[in-house]
């Protein structure tokens, strides 16, 4: 599905980066459309950005320069930019040409600035508010922990015309990072979704670390390793909690709840915090072992416990097949990452591209049928992967990978497989200070999807498919 | 899917094991409504988790009711962003006599990292001198429990903020 991509008279700019013309562009959408997949794409005032992943999960960032406040839609040829041309009005007023969708997607009319992030921005005399729609789900009707609204009209007892809110959300993460330093920005960071404590500041730091032409030593790009499996089975956990609460599946929910905090009273105990919140550092001189017997205390509390989850977890099956179903064509158009896309056929996964990574214990079992039943086995799969992939780690901590020296140059571009899917930062760098910063969660693509899942369903069933898809806005929302 | 009852029973045995004790208090049950307000979900997240089965919240004296007209007190998570302003007010306003508002986090409480620009309010702090908070970031369930308590019974939780001299400022 994925081909080597159509770039014709691009200037090279940065590792994946290629700058083209306003006509470049346009032959670059129109010829790559089928070619390629679209990650993530941002604009602000002088540039719009797509990143693209292309074969051999090799990325790409393909830039044209906005004229005039104004640049051609990628949407029309990927219909997953859409969210990201409506962030980019609403933030820094650039006009996206012949978009999909141009109704904002974060200015709900009550700012007190209009494109806050432009040089320019304009004041607000009094926020009025979008028109409230016929029907709303409110975030506190949700099992959502955040702010998603879910508007819709009611025909026949089910849900039509559906639209996702998730401007209530918006903090200015990104008006909050520019200009800082990367010291300076990791907290923020890390504090950007609950959903990435440890996914998030690592796809910042890597992206950072390229910039810089840096590597981590063995032993911290280990320690990272072992963080990012340590969040996954505790987000599983969280979302397997939820999905059995929605049906009804007590025991089971009570069995990860307990689970998810014996796991976090450990790493507690060994010295982290109890969800990872900062244990994602820029350097790390000494070398770092003590996070072995951590390792080793959770493989032992969290197999039997797993393996308790699993035992019981059919009594669920029922309940949870075919709803919110995602087709493998879905899945790939809009690059859905993690349980959902690997639930659903898409088997990408950016693991298998981390230096250190011990690739054979990736690879368990991997679902097609893309509903809700498939995601809540994949997350079983995948706990226990994570489990092996530790134990693969600690076997041969902090073994050289040999990789290759890169040079600094102040640009960089890095993703990490979080629970949820990948996780990229792209940052620009300039006096030690961040000069841009574009973020994509893997909750975006997933927003794009969610009003024709939930098209032609009742409401009562809103509750279960959105458990299913483990929809957390705050990385989206920014 | 059949399952063996041996192992259904196994299951539901160390659940029961696994249930904590409950925090003694006296006084009647507390309704807690729980509102969130633009954060990184964290706390949002560690309220569900002290709903669930691993921490005594109910068996400590609150429940947690679907709608602010049901609760007791209103507990907040969030900077507060001025989208989620209007819901706050309004959920505050539904709210029966004796109401007590408590923000839940460094973030409910003055912002946080975020603190206030053109969409964030910067907190209860910035929007009320009424309220009471547990700090953290997040704070964990044992702690929200735990002050939840402490104010139960009209003390000062000692899990509040030290830097602000009113950590539990006052209930209305």
């Amino acid at each position: 599905m994925v081909e080597a991509p159509i770039l014709e008279g691009g200037e090279r700019v940065g590792l994946f980066h290629y700058r083209v013309s306003a006509s470049g562009w346009l032959h670059f959408l129109q010829q790559n459309e089928r070619r390629v997949a679209l990650l993530a794409f941002w604009a602000d005032e002088a540039w719009a950005t797509a990143l693209f992943l292309c074969a051999g999960e090799q990325p790409l960032l393909v830039s044209t320069a906005i004229e005039q406040g104004h640049y051609q839609a990628v949407s029309p040829y990927f219909p997953a930019a859409q969210w990201g041309e409506r962030m980019a009005r609403d933030l820094w007023g650039v006009e996206a040409w012949s978009a999909r969708d141009d109704s904002p997607a974060l200015d709900d009319g009550s700012w007190f600035l209009t494109t806050p992030l432009a040089t320019h921005p304009l004041p607000v005399a009094d926020g009025g508010g979008q028109p409230l729609p016929a029907c709303r789900m409110e975030p506190s009707q949700t099992q959502v922990p955040g702010l998603l609204a879910i508007d819709y009209a009611l025909s026949e007892g089910v849900m039509q015309q559906i639209e996702v809110q998730i401007a209530a959300g918006h903090r200015g993460v990104l008006s909050r990072l520019i200009g800082l330093s990367p010291q300076e920005a990791l907290p923020l960071i890390s504090r950007i979704t609950a959903s990435g404590f440890v996914s998030h500041p690592l796809a910042f730091v890597r992206a950072l670390e390229q910039a810089e032409g840096r590597r981590p030593n063995p032993q911290e790009r280990d320690r990272r390793l072992i963080l990012l499996e340590v969040e996954r089975i505790g987000a599983h956990l969280f979302d397997l909690r939820q999905i059995a609460h929605s049906v009804g599946g007590g025991l089971i929910a009570s069995l990860c709840d307990h689970a998810r905090e014996a796991l976090a009273a450990l790493c507690e105990e060994y010295g982290l915090s109890r969800r990872l919140t900062d244990s994602i550092v820029l350097e790390r001189a000494s070398e770092e072992t003590g996070i072995l017997p951590f390792v080793q205390a959770l493989l032992l509390m969290v197999r039997p416990r797993l393996m308790q989850i699993k035992q019981v977890m059919g009594v669920l099956d029922n309940r949870l097949k075919n709803s919110a179903i995602i087709p493998t064509g879905l899945a790939w158009e809009y690059a859905l990452g993690g349980v959902v896309g690997r639930a659903s056929g898409r088997y990408v996964d950016f693991r298998l591209m981390d230096e250190g990574m011990r690739v054979q214990a990736l690879g368990g079992a991997r679902r097609h049928e893309g509903d809700a039943w498939a995601r809540y086995r994949q997350r079983i799969v995948e706990c226990e992967e994570s489990l092996r992939i530790m134990e693969q780690i600690v076997a041969s901590f902090g073994q050289d990978s040999g990789g290759e020296v890169i040079p600094r140059t102040d640009e960089g571009l890095g993703v990490a497989e979080g629970a949820y899917g990948d996780v990229w930062y792209h940052l620009q760098l300039e006096a030690g200070r961040i000069t841009k910063i574009q973020i994509r969660d893997p909750v975006l693509p997933l927003l794009a999807v969610l009003g024709t899942v939930l098209e032609g369903q009742p409401p009562e069933e809103v509750e279960v498919m959105l458990t299913s898809l483990g929809i957390s806005p705050a990385g989206a929302a920014l | 899917m059949e399952l063996a009852p041996l192992t259904m029973v196994l299951a539901f045995l160390d659940v029961q094991k696994w249930r904590p004790h409950a925090k003694q208090r006296s006084g009647r049950s507390i309704r807690l409504f729980t509102l969130e307000t633009g954060s990184c979900e964290g706390c949002a997240r560690e309220l569900i988790t002290l709903g669930g089965s691993a921490y005594p919240l109910e068996a400590s004296g609150f429940e947690r009711v679907q709608h602010p007209q049901d609760a007791d007190w209103l507990l907040v998570t969030g900077a507060v962003t001025r989208s989620s302003a209007g819901g706050l007010a309004s959920a505050w306003e539904a709210m029966p006599p004796g109401r007590s508002l408590i923000a839940i986090g460094d973030c409910a409480y003055n912002g946080g990292l975020w603190g206030s620009n053109y969409t964030t309010l910067g907190g209860i702090a910035a929007l009320s001198r009424v309220y009471s908070t547990i700090p953290g970031c997040p704070p964990s369930p044992e702690a929200i429990l735990h002050a939840l308590v402490e104010l139960a019974e009209g003390g000062s939780s000692s899990t509040v903020s030290q830097e602000s001299s009113a950590s539990r400022r006052s209930r209305q």
